[in-house]
């Protein structure tokens, strides 16, 4: 029998929403897959991205899209959103390429817990969510402009090397 | 010292042991700015160690789930301890991928001093 992944969800920005999102992408996954370590990490990857869409988008966006399907060797998670400015886009951008310079995911994500340690005290903005993703969620990162919503995309290879380049 | 409740997460402050605070975590750490919560609830904890010379044991086993910014506070509890001198152990389930990836990468603050030590069980 030919399993599928199917969610498609449109929902209010709002944070208390995120828990019941990852709780619903843990659920299916696992009723799918029943695979306790990729329902974590595609629960935590959806989590976090809705997480920044609901931090850095558009203050009046009525809604964040999640849409997560598989394909033969992957996942796919995308979201969607209205960025709250140019330089909101710019700074994705920006992180996912800094994400990328590295050899490993690994060692994007050490050499970004190394930094959060050599903020001033007081910042709360960790800047961990998109690196966790590609460490923690095996997921390669990109994004794109699409009729002026931000779309971010991880995608998740199954048993594939947690490479930042995919 | 009392025990943490904010919203998914509750933290157990437990003395059984002579010379170290443990600190249980349970539920789910996923509100939106975490240090808010997990600040005023650590410097007691932290000054506590301090006066009495005990080390402090943060235990995650029992923890679901924990958003990224949470990791920003524990690192913060991780700089606040070795600058008081305070060991700081952390325990976590080695069995479940996500507390091995994220716990291990911790061992970039560990330093000669031993004064942070990584405990997978």
């Amino acid at each position: 029998m030919d399993k599928v992944l199917k969610l498609d969800l449109r929902i209010p920005p709002q944070w208390a929403r995120i828990e019941r999102v990852r709780v619903a992408v843990s659920t299916c996954v696992s009723a799918v897959f029943a695979d306790t370590d990729l329902e974590d990490a595609l629960a935590m990857t959806c989590a976090e991205l809705i997480e920044n869409a609901i931090k850095y988008g558009h203050p009046s966006a009525d809604r964040v899209q999640l849409t997560l399907f598989d394909r033969p060797d992957h996942v796919v998670v995308e979201v969607v959103n209205t960025p709250a400015s140019d330089a909101s886009v710019a700074a994705l951008r920006s992180r996912i390429e800094w994400i990328a310079s590295f050899p490993t995911a690994q060692d994007a994500y050490f050499a970004a817990i190394a930094a959060v340690s050599e903020k001033p005290e007081g910042d709360t903005g960790s800047g961990l969510g998109l690196v966790r993703i590609a460490y923690e969620g095996g997921c390669k990162l990109s994004c794109e402009l699409r009729d002026e919503l931000l779309v971010t995309r991880a995608d998740h290879l199954f048993g594939g090397p947690r490479s930042t380049t995919g | 010292m009392e025990n943490l409740v904010a919203g998914d997460l509750s933290i157990d402050v437990e003395r059984d042991q002579p010379g170290v605070l443990r600190l249980v975590w349970r539920g789910k750490s996923n509100a939106r700015n975490p240090l808010q919560v997990l600040q005023p609830f650590f410097a007691p904890v932290i000054a506590h160690a301090a006066e009495t010379k005990s080390g402090v044991e943060l235990q995650f086993q029992r923890l679901e789930h924990f958003n990224s910014s949470t990791i920003t506070s524990i690192i913060q509890v991780i700089q606040e301890c070795r600058t008081k001198g305070i060991k700081l152990a952390i325990v976590f389930d080695a069995s479940v991928k996500w507390q091995k990836l994220s716990f291990d990468a911790l061992r970039v603050f560990a330093k000669p001093d031993g004064l942070l030590e990584l405990r997978p069980v």
